[in-house]
């Protein structure tokens, strides 16, 4: 579907969100995965992020990519998440535990679920390094971009950019990942 | 901020992960979220637990009133659809659940809500026959079907009495294409099973959907629990890919001195290198390593359990493979099909050799050898040859069926005159049915050939 078609679109219906999920999603649940270093919230906030845009009001105008406009909500909607994470942790919940979420075991099988070992690099890369890395080398997004989506001053992503490509190829070509975030 | 990308940048285009994260099923739940309308969301229901409103009582309601997409993939994501009621249940001690479940496939019942066990299923629930569920761990369910109790996986619970979409069927080999996390049950999202190997065998022995529950021979520690892959992430049967198997009664496992070590003959092997020489580096499941002639790897390690077996059983039943040395003889009647190399053999042998000429697909050898006296109807070189071709999977059909037989089956060998049978039966129970016989026949020279159409 063209990019253009987003514009016009007044209000999402189920099989336009439908669409959307289909185009964007694997690469909003990414973008909240770098974000958080967690599947189980990725999973919870590109939930939140779809239904956020589905129930919300604003629309798309068209002002940047679809895709940067979707992170822009995903981005929002992880710091929410994480806001509200610590109330998570301190209540009894009686919730089933599953084999193989516990960090350790998910730690291990993360590993050999990984489409290259690079993501071992990135993934152990300080967050505010890690999501400019990330943004600029697999989404291309232009420094301007990158700083209207973090509400970073552009000299900031810059210099932040550099130093997170500098650490992540000494982490990389060392063969180490040991300097985990 | 495009300028010198480093190389490595590259790398990154794919992922993080191989599969897909943000499945089918997460669009479907988003989707029925979202013409649900306002109903709360997970993070949204944690914020009204969270300012002390009935803490208890919301997350007992939420367990008795959906329990399955509790256990199922995605446990996070699944609120109560059905209207709470009045009377909450407690939220410590046994957490059973109102009203029968039924179970989408047959599956074992267990002493303990841990796959992690050498106990073999204490019963096996059926579907379409009423469950109480009792009591939850994790994602295992303590359930009583008929007065039989144990612990089940989960995710086979269901309301529908008459949905039953997981379907045993005839084990058939498959292989890990490369080294892949197994689920514990399908639309697992993030597997939670042990990682197999490249080159690792697994018998499938049920289905559903996309998915498949296979068998594994596990080294390190017992599993009796269920284990699941996507059917795409597995190869389709080729020997000759497959790392994972038994050695030949007889063969001669070197180490790296050349020392001649002993390894129990129906241990299973994984082959760790296969050398230009033709020979494999191979190691056990108690861990000796060594090295053996590839010809006496058989790739199937489905069938030490069954030698197992058998040889619990009387000394009458007789053994699937060849050994080391017969292979060689094989080979040479192969190579020739000279039909002075079968004399002497007895109709095992021979049943043996045809067995073997069909897994290696080497039809010119199979044709020679079944019976072509006068007075018996056997078709032309050409036209055979030609109707097997028509049929392209009848490779993979011969296949599975010898290795589903070598699986779970043992040979018995009558004589009466010219006549031969070998009888096929399970190694443990079945029934008069289940027993299967292939024929053989002596010609005039004397030798014993295979009847046209044995196993009719």
């Amino acid at each position: 579907m063209e990019q253009d078609y987003w514009r016009f679109v007044e209000r999402f219906s189920p099989e336009d969100l439908n669409e959307l999920m289909r185009q964007y999603g694997q690469e909003v649940w990414n973008y909240a995965y770098f974000l958080t270093k967690r599947k189980d919230w990725a999973d919870d906030i590109a939930q939140e992020t779809f239904l956020k845009v589905f129930r919300s009001p604003n629309r798309y105008r068209g002002e940047s990519s679809m895709q940067t406009w979707l992170f822009a909500i995903t981005r929002n909607c992880a710091f929410n998440y994480r806001r509200s994470a610590f109330l998570r942790r301190v209540i009894p919940v009686g919730q089933p535990e599953r084999p193989g979420r516990e960090p350790s075991a998910e730690a291990v099988a993360m590993g050999n679920q990984l489409a290259d070992e690079i993501w071992e690099t990135v993934m152990a890369l300080p967050a505010k390094y890690r999501e400019l890395l990330v943004l600029d080398a697999k989404y291309e997004m232009s420094l301007k971009e990158m700083a209207e989506l973090t509400g970073l001053p552009v000299g900031t992503v810059k210099s932040r950019l550099s130093r997170a490509r500098r650490k992540a190829a000494e982490m990389w070509e060392g063969g180490g990942v040991h300097e985990r975030a | 901020m495009s300028e010198h990308r480093p190389d490595w940048y590259g790398r990154m285009k794919a992922g993080p992960f191989r599969e897909r994260t943000f499945t089918e099923e997460c669009m479907k739940e988003i989707g029925r979220k979202a013409r649900d309308g306002g109903r709360r969301s997970r993070s949204g229901m944690w914020m009204y637990a969270a300012s002390g409103l009935a803490v208890a009582s919301v997350l007992a309601l939420v367990l008795v009133l959906q329990p399955v997409g509790w256990f199922g993939t995605k446990p996070s994501m699944t609120m109560p659809t059905v209207t709470p009621q009045a009377t909450p249940l407690p939220t410590e001690g046994p957490k059973p659940m109102i009203g029968d479940f039924y179970a989408k496939g047959e599956t074992g019942l267990y002493t303990a809500p841990n796959p992690h066990t050498k106990e073999a299923a204490v019963f096996t629930v059926t579907t379409g026959v009423p469950l109480k569920v009792l009591d939850i761990s994790g994602g295992y369910a303590k359930v009583n079907q008929d007065g039989n109790a144990g612990w089940m996986n989960a995710w086979y619970l269901t309301k529908e009495k008459d949905e039953a979409p997981v379907d045993a069927v005839e084990p058939y080999l498959m292989f890990a294409g490369s080294a892949v996390t197994m689920s514990v049950n399908p639309e697992e999202m993030e597997p939670s099973g042990p990682e197999v190997a490249p080159g690792k065998v697994v018998k499938v022995v049920k289905e559903f959907q996309d998915w498949v529950g296979v068998d594994i021979v596990t080294y390190d520690q017992p599993y009796g629990g269920e284990l699941w892959l996507r059917k795409s992430e597995l190869m389709d049967w080729d020997p000759a890919m497959a790392m994972e198997g038994v050695l030949r009664q007889g063969a001669v496992i070197k180490d790296i001195s050349g020392r001649e070590i002993e390894v129990p003959w129906f241990n299973s092997v994984f082959v760790e290198e296969k050398m230009a020489n033709g020979r494999y580096r191979i190691r056990s499941e108690d861990g000796i390593t060594g090295f053996v002639d590839g010809r006496d790897f058989v790739p199937n390690p489905f069938i030490a359990e069954n030698e197992k077996r058998r040889l619990l059983l009387s000394a009458m039943t007789e053994n699937w493979l060849m050994t080391s040395e017969e292979i060689k003889g094989y080979e040479r009647y192969a190579a020739s099909r000279d039909e002075n190399l079968l004399r002497g053999l007895s109709p095992i042998q021979i049943f043996r050799y045809y067995v073997q000429a069909q897994l290696n697909r080497d039809e010119k050898t199979v044709y020679a050898l079944l019976i072509q006296d006068e007075g018996f109807t056997v078709p032309d070189y050409d036209t055979y040859i030609n109707e097997i071709s028509n049929d392209t999977g009848l490779a993979q059909r011969t296949w599975r069926m010898w290795d589903r037989l070598m699986m779970g089956y043992r040979l018995g060998e009558e004589v009466e005159s010219g006549q031969a049978t070998i009888t096929i039966r399970p190694t443990f129970g079945g029934t008069v049915e289940d027993v299967r016989g292939f024929q053989l026949l002596r010609n005039k020279a004397g030798i014993w050939k295979v009847a046209w159409l044995p196993m009719q």
